[in-house]
Order: structure tokens, then sequence, then C-alpha cells
């Protein structure tokens, strides 16, 4: 036991939910001054040892935990900000419409009653700043930084304070950071950590854990896999370790192909020409009719952010082009009459229409179909809703129900429907199968497979890697937001996508918007 | 509990609150006053009191339907009043039709500056029409010198406003009228089904094709010509512009809007609305015929207290639905992917409450980012 010298110590921490064990037993200790890295895969537990730490779950009886030498209860949140934990979350945790300083000085130590002196807190947020070696403006509102400016606001606003904190936690600071501003905040933690702060820093990139921590606690189904120092351990190691098994030989295919064999003339059907936006840095992809091409990526690969971008719905510089026609950026109207169809991630936001009926919401983006003589025709919409909803398979047969009393998997089935309906040439899906049942998750497999062999072009974004191989023709790996592998035929497993997944990549030369914002700091 | 289409559905007393309402009235008042209730006279004065509220609330109804607020209507047909009148005496040879034909496009300018506020710079509606409904008093008042301004039509204008057909008051069909082609474009037309779309999730109605920018911004240029036509109406019935008048139709103007939205299909439209309008001015009528004093304290009393009670009643029904609505939709279960896949909870879970409130008042954070 090297108690004496530990920021924090876990002793088989275990946590159910209802019958499912999400950790068990696990051990974590980190060191004073180092910086310990947390990987494994999706659904390893890693979120759920840093829930516990912040207080959102109580762990299961048994266990027992130390920051410092002190015993420390898990499971509350007044106790972890006491015993000197500080949490940097991915979504950071800022106020879009405040100013870096007003950001700063929210938490309750700030004082309710005291008035508050912008100018100080100003001067204070400054100084807090410089001594990591950023220059940002502490006036400036945080919804005009960019990205990499606020992880570093977050970070700094997180241990800034009246005493130092014993130790910082980041969850995947890093998902939407192009390379070289990771680099800096980088630079930054190991300042930090020079001076006797710990760091637990959990990330999908294992490049960045491999350069970064000093240690590496590995968590594998819930149960720890191996705590090691990082010098002695390889990048194959590490994969293998949060794989569980031996690496299989390298995929047969990896890195961007260009097809050529397609039967859909000279241009391809779907191009797209270097995009990028958020996340995204000069992607390119290409796809014929026929087609169905997955899409993976981690996140913050970029992976959530290509259909979006593909489908009008935000805007981004480079091209869509279909059939060598190019698409209005940002504009899913264009892309729509195009023949482009583009079903968003977030069904409820972006996708229903709430107070509507199944109905309204199969033909909205078709209404001419079921007018006769520019009059809609209740009678040919109610027809054509009930031949959708036995094509579809909707239960309960219902077309005058409000679209959100159906269950999620009937939900999505209406918003394929939708596009369908718009005899689409490109059909761009966006997790189609989220919290969907298995039968949905079935027929909405079966409603892609149909509409590739009808010659429509599908692109399915997708976290989940079962999905995506048994609908696609071909998988794209995204990694910081670009093509980095492409696996077909029978390179196309989980391991392998795993594996590619996971896969460090060569950092492109992006456009990092850094110049200006950063100093070395002197006095660090 | 869906939406039954059945009789029994129909009847139902979530659906057509204002109705069972306004039996209740009607027979209420018919016991304690028959002689001046049951009066054809009652019926009338409520009939002409309120051509002038319908036709505003039938234009509000179209900025409301897109998920909007208008609270121009009655300044800006207050606007339309006192265009006609001081033409009238400034410019007597203009003619009376190129009058009302200047006041009405003015006031659609009015609704395309709103418009053009809300579609294209994003502003919040019930802000920027509170600000230009400002910006229209003004000019109302520098026109007028904030002097009543009697208006000098010639009498068949007169006589045409204040005549009646069909033992109705004329204004009351300029209202039918206008409700009719408000009723066909929101039911039987792409362009009502797009404004309904934009309404209920404007993000979603732009990613299925919407032109959901320029159709909110003509649902605010209708919606200001409408109120002109108010205006005219108004003079018709009145021949006087104060400078009182206007802002005093807005409330009930909207509370038939709110009222109306509450009933038949759980969304704004546009028979509802003058259900709503009919109902409450027969209450208020009851009511002021009831009270010994004159009783003019009971037209807001009223207002505010039926419009309150009856969105409380349908938004309790909305919340139980939607509740029931909530159990049935398929939820991660799995608490460890649910902690792992990026889900925002703050959008995928929208809590029943907002849910109900998107069927009875726009939501217009939905969409302008």
């Amino acid at each position: 036991m090297s108690g004496a010298r530990a920021a924090l110590a876990l002793r088989s921490v275990s946590k159910t939910f209802g019958a499912q064990l999400a950790l068990d037993s696990v051990d974590l200790t980190v060191r004073m001054g180092e910086i310990h890295a947390l990987v494994g895969q999706n659904g390893s537990g890693k979120s759920t040892v840093v829930k516990l730490l912040g207080g959102y779950h109580v762990p299961d009886e048994g266990c027992e935990a130390f920051v410092g030498d002190r015993p420390f209860q898990l499971g509350s949140m007044t106790a972890a900000h006491a015993a000197g934990l500080r949490f940097v979350h991915q979504d950071l945790g800022l106020v879009e419409h405040m100013t870096v300083a007003e950001n700063f000085f929210m938490s309750p130590r700030a004082g309710w009653v005291r008035p508050l002196s912008a100018g100080a807190e100003r001067s204070r947020t400054a100084r807090a700043l410089a001594d990591f070696g950023y220059e940002i403006d502490p006036g400036a509102q945080v919804s005009s930084l960019s990205a990499a400016q606020r992880t570093v606001v977050a970070i700094v606003r997180a241990l800034h304070g009246e005493r130092p904190p014993a130790l910082l936690i980041l969850d995947e600071p890093t998902a939407s950071l192009p390379g070289p501003d990771a680099e800096l905040l980088f630079a930054a933690l190991r300042r930090l950590v020079r001076g006797s702060g710990s760091v637990l820093f959990i990330s999908h990139h294992l490049d960045e854990v491999m350069g970064l921590a000093d240690s590496v606690t590995v968590l594998r189904d819930g149960r720890l896999a191996a705590t090691t120092s990082s010098k002695e351990l390889s990048h194959d190691r590490l994969v293998e370790l949060m794989l569980g098994r031996p690496l299989a030989p390298r995929a047969p295919v990896a890195g961007p192909s260009r097809t050529e064999d397609a039967g859909d003339g000279p241009v391809p059907r779907l191009t797209v020409d270097r995009v990028h936006g958020v996340n995204l840095h000069g992607l390119s992809l290409e796809a014929r009719c026929g087609e169905v091409v997955g899409v993976a990526g981690l996140t913050g690969s970029g992976r959530e952010n290509l259909a979006g971008a593909v489908g009008g719905q935000t805007d981004v510089s480079g091209q869509v082009a279909i059939d060598g026609h190019p698409l209005k950026p940002g504009d899913p109207r264009d892309a729509l009459a195009r023949g482009l169809a583009y079903a968003p991630a977030e069904r409820r936001r972006d996708a229903l229409l709430g107070a509507a009926t199944l109905r309204e919401n199969l033909t909205i983006a078709d209404l001419r179909s079921v007018s006769r003589r520019r009059r809609l025709s209740r009678r040919l919409e109610r027809k054509e809703a009930r031949t959708w909803i036995e094509t579809l398979d909707v239960r309960p047969r219902d077309e005058e129900r409000a679209i959100l009393q159906f269950s999620g998997g009937n939900q999505q089935k209406v918003v394929l429907g939708r596009l369908l309906r718009t005899k689409p040439k490109v059909l761009v899906l966006d997790e189609p199968t989220q919290g969907v049942d298995i039968g949905a998750r079935a027929a909405i497999h079966d409603l892609i497979e149909e509409a590739a062999a009808g010659g429509a072009t599908v692109i399915v974004c997708s976290s989940d890697l079962e999905d995506l191989i048994q609908v696609s023709t071909r998988v794209v790996v995204v990694r910081r937001g670009v093509v980095g592998a492409e696996l077909t035929g029978a390179a196309l497993t989980v391991e392998h996508l795993e594996e590619e997944l996971l896969r460090p990549t060569v950092v492109e030369s992006t456009t990092a918007d850094s110049a200006g914002l950063y100093r070395e700091s002197s006095n660090a | 509990m869906r939406d039954r289409t059945g009789l029994l559905g129909m009847l139902s007393p979530r659906r057509i609150s204002v109705v069972y309402l306004l039996v209740v009235i009607f027979a209420v008042f018919s016991i304690t006053i028959p002689d001046l209730f049951l009066s054809s006279i009652t019926l009338q004065s409520v009939a002409s009191s309120q051509a002038v509220v319908g036709i505003l609330a039938v234009g509000a109804l179209l900025p409301f339907v897109a998920g909007e607020f208008d609270i121009t209507v009655g300044s800006n047909m207050a606007l339309s009043v006192i265009i006609i009148t001081s033409l009238s005496n400034s410019h007597p040879g203009v003619g009376v039709i190129p009058m009302c034909l200047i006041a009405v496009l003015v006031c659609g300018f009015v609704g395309l500056c709103n418009g053009l506020l809300v579609g294209r710079f994003g502003i919040n509606s019930f802000i920027a029409t509170l600000a230009t409904s400002q910006v229209i008093v003004a000019v109302a008042l520098k026109i007028s010198n904030n002097q009543q301004v009697l208006a000098s039509l010639p009498h068949a204008f007169m006589n045409l406003g204040q005549g009646r057909s069909l033992g109705l008051p004329n204004g009351v069909f300029v209202a039918l009228g206008l409700a009719l082609v408000v009723w066909y474009i929101l039911q039987f037309t792409k362009l009502g089904r797009h404004l309904y779309a934009a309404g209920f999730n404007r993000e979603a109605a732009r990613l299925s094709g919407v032109r959901t920018r320029p159709v909110v911004i003509g649902s605010f240029v209708a919606s200001g010509l409408i109120a002109g036509v108010a205006g005219v109406v108004y003079v018709g019935q009145v021949g006087t512009f104060s400078n009182s008048i206007g802002a005093p139709l807005l409330f009930p103007a909207f509370a038939a809007v709110f009222l109306g939205a509450t009933q038949f299909n759980f969304r704004p439209n546009v028979w509802g609305t003058l259900l709503a309008i009919f109902t409450l001015a027969l209450g208020v009528q009851g009511l002021q015929l009831s009270s010994s004093s004159g009783g003019f304290w009971i037209t807001p009393l009223f207002n505010g207290v039926a419009l309150v009670a009856a969105v409380m009643f349908s938004r309790q029904q909305g919340i139980r639905q939607a509740q029931r609505a909530e159990v049935s939709v398929d939820r991660a279960e799995d608490p460890v992917n649910r902690a792992e896949v990026p889900v925002d909870e703050k959008t995928t879970s929208v809590s029943p409450l907002t849910e109900d409130v998107a069927a009875t008042t726009p939501d217009s954070e939905v969409s302008r980012r």
C-alpha cells in the first residue's frame, strides 16, 4: 500500500444498477503528482467511476475510499468538493451567455450576499488564466471562445480557489479539441502536476494517454483489467487490455480507398469533399448507388457531426454533392430537392413534430402527392398513411394518434417513412437505432437494405458497431475529423472495428486558430 | 388517451369544454334574467361588438400557429383607424376604397417588420412585437395629435359599416369571411400544414424541407393585413379614432386564440377561436345585464378568470395524456450504456409540462439559434 503518497485510493468499489453489475470491486490509486489515465471501451465502467467520485451515484456496500490520508465518503457531492476533488466533464459546464469571469465566480464560495466586484473578478480571472500560460479576455462571452479556449477556461476554473485541489478529474476533455490545442492543454496539465497536483484523466484517445499519462488503469466490463506504468505499455498491449483478447491481424484494407467498380456512371452518387466544421477537419467520402456505408467513430471524432453536415442541418465549409451537383451547405430543403434525405440523431428534438399526429409527421416532407389540385386531400393523406403504416409495420395501426404516444422504435420508423416517401437517392441516417427495441431495430435494418436494393445510397452513422456491421457494405472509421480507415468484406468485424477506432491517428495539419491565444507561461 | 374521432370522443368535455361553458352560460342567464338575456338585442350587441375582436383574433392566430406571438394586432388596428380617419379629413378626394387599401397595406408593412425582426433577426416574437406595438402607438398619437378624430366618410360607407344583413351586423360577415379563408388555408393547403409544422417543431420542419423563415414572416404579414381590415370595419362601425382604441381589444383576441387552441384538436384553430370569442362575450354580456351597477368592471374579470380556468382544465388533461405517452416511449434502460453514450439529457427527456405547453402556447425557444 502506497497509501501515504496517494492522492486518491479506491478499494473494491462496486456498483449495481438494477440487476446489472456496472463495477465489480475495482481498485484505483492515483499517486500524488501524477497524471493517471483511466481507459476502457464504452460500457467498461469509466463513467460510473467518475460519477461515483462526483457523488452522482452511491456505491454498493463494502468499499473504501481515501483522499490523501483521510477516508472519503463516495457518493456525496459535498464530500467530493470538500475533499478537494474537482471535475471537468466533457460538456465543460460553462454558461455560454456569461463572460469568462462570471463563469469563474459562479460557485457558491464566491458569496451569495457579498457584492461582487466585476473589476476584481476580472483581474483575478485573468491572473488565474495567466498562471496557466493563457491569455483569454476575462470579459469575453464564453460563447465567443473557441473549443480549445473553453476547455482551458473550464479547467482553470476548476483549479482556482482558496486552496489547490487534491485531484483534478478530466472526463474526456480533448474530445472536441484538434491536435495542437490538445497539446497546449497537456503542457498546462504537466505544469500542474509538477506543482504536486494530481490528475485523473479519462480519454478515448490512446495516443494521448500514452503520451501524457504516468500510469494507466484499464477497465473492462466493469472490472479492473490492469494498472501499470505507461512506460511499460505499448499501444497494442493497451488495446489488448481494453479488448481482453490478443489483437487480430491487421485489417487488410486500411486507409480510404477509391472504388472504381460502380454501376452509376463516372461520378459517384454522393461525394463529400473536404468538409470542415465542428469536429470535422477536412473529411472526404464517396458512396455509390446501392451502397450502405457505415460511419464509425469515437465520441468527439466527428462521427456525430458528419450526418448533420451532409444532411444540411449544419453549415459547413467544403462540398457535398449528389451526382456531381453540389448542395447548398446548411440548406436541408435544397438537399431534399436534390434527393438527399436526412434523419437526425436527436429524434425528439430535431425530427418529430411533437404535438402532431403520425399522419402529419409522415407526410410533411412531401405534401404534393397527397394533394388534389393544390388542395390537401384528407382522404388521400389517410390512405397514404395507412399504406405506410403497413409497410413500416407501425403499431398500433392508428394514423391519427399523436406521434409522441408511439414507442421510440415506431417513431423512428415513421421518420424513416417520411424520408422514404421522398424517394431519396441518398439516405443519411444518424443513430437510426438509438433508443429502439430489438424488433424495431431489425425492421429498420430491413428498410435500409430495401432502400439500398432499390438503388439508394445509404449512409449510416452509429455508435453501435454491431449495427454497422449488420447493415453496411463497408464501414469508414472517423478519427479526429477525417476518415482514418475503411473496412469491407471479411475485414468487417467488430474486433477490427474496435481496434481501428482506438488506433492512433497521425494528426493532420489542422487549421489551428491558436496563434496569439497562448503564450508559454514564464511564471509557472 | 388518443383523440377519438367517434361521436362520443367529439363530445367529450376535454375537446369542447367551451361549448359546455357556452351552454352553462346560456342556461344560467336564461333562468336568472330571461327577459333581458333572451332578447335578440343581446345577441346582436354581442355579435356587433365582437366582430372586430374576431377579425383581430383570426389575424393573431396565424403567427400563433407558427409558434409566435403577434401582440401588435390591437395597436396595428388603431393605426389603420387613424390613417383612414385622418385621410378622410385631409384628403377627402382620395376616395374610401383607396384610403382603406392604404391603411391595410401600411398595417401589412408593420407585419412585415415584425416578421423580419422575428424570422430574420431571431428576436423573441413577444419582445419584438411588444416593442413595435409601442412604435405604432407613437405613430398613431403623432398623426392624431392625441385628439379624437372624427371620420368624414361618405354615408354609403357608414351605412354599410353600421348596417345589418340577415339580422346580423355586416362586420360579422367580414369576420366570418376571413375566418373561412384562414380555415381553408390552415386545413387544406400545404402552406397551412407548413405553418403548423413550424409551430410544432421549427427544426424538424426545416429538416423536412419547410421554408420555415418565409412561412413565419408571411404569417406576420398576414396578421398585419388582417389587423388593417379590422381597422376598416371599426371605422365603419364607430367612425371615430380615439387614443384608447386598439389596446383593450388585444386581450379578448388573444384570450380567444389561447382558449380556442384547447378546443377540438388541441392546437390553435379558427373555429375554436371564434367559439371562444362568442362564449366569453356572451358571459360578459349576461353578467353585465345581471349587475345593477352597470358592471363595467366585469369584462376584464370574466375574461381573465375564464381564460385561466379553461386553459388549466385542458392542461390537466394534457399532462395526463403526456404522462401516459411517456410510459410507452422506449428508453435505453441499460444504465452503463446510458452513461457512456453521449446523450444530452436536457434535450432528450422533455418533461410532460413542456409537452403540454407546446399545444397551448408557442414555444418560441424551439429553433432560433
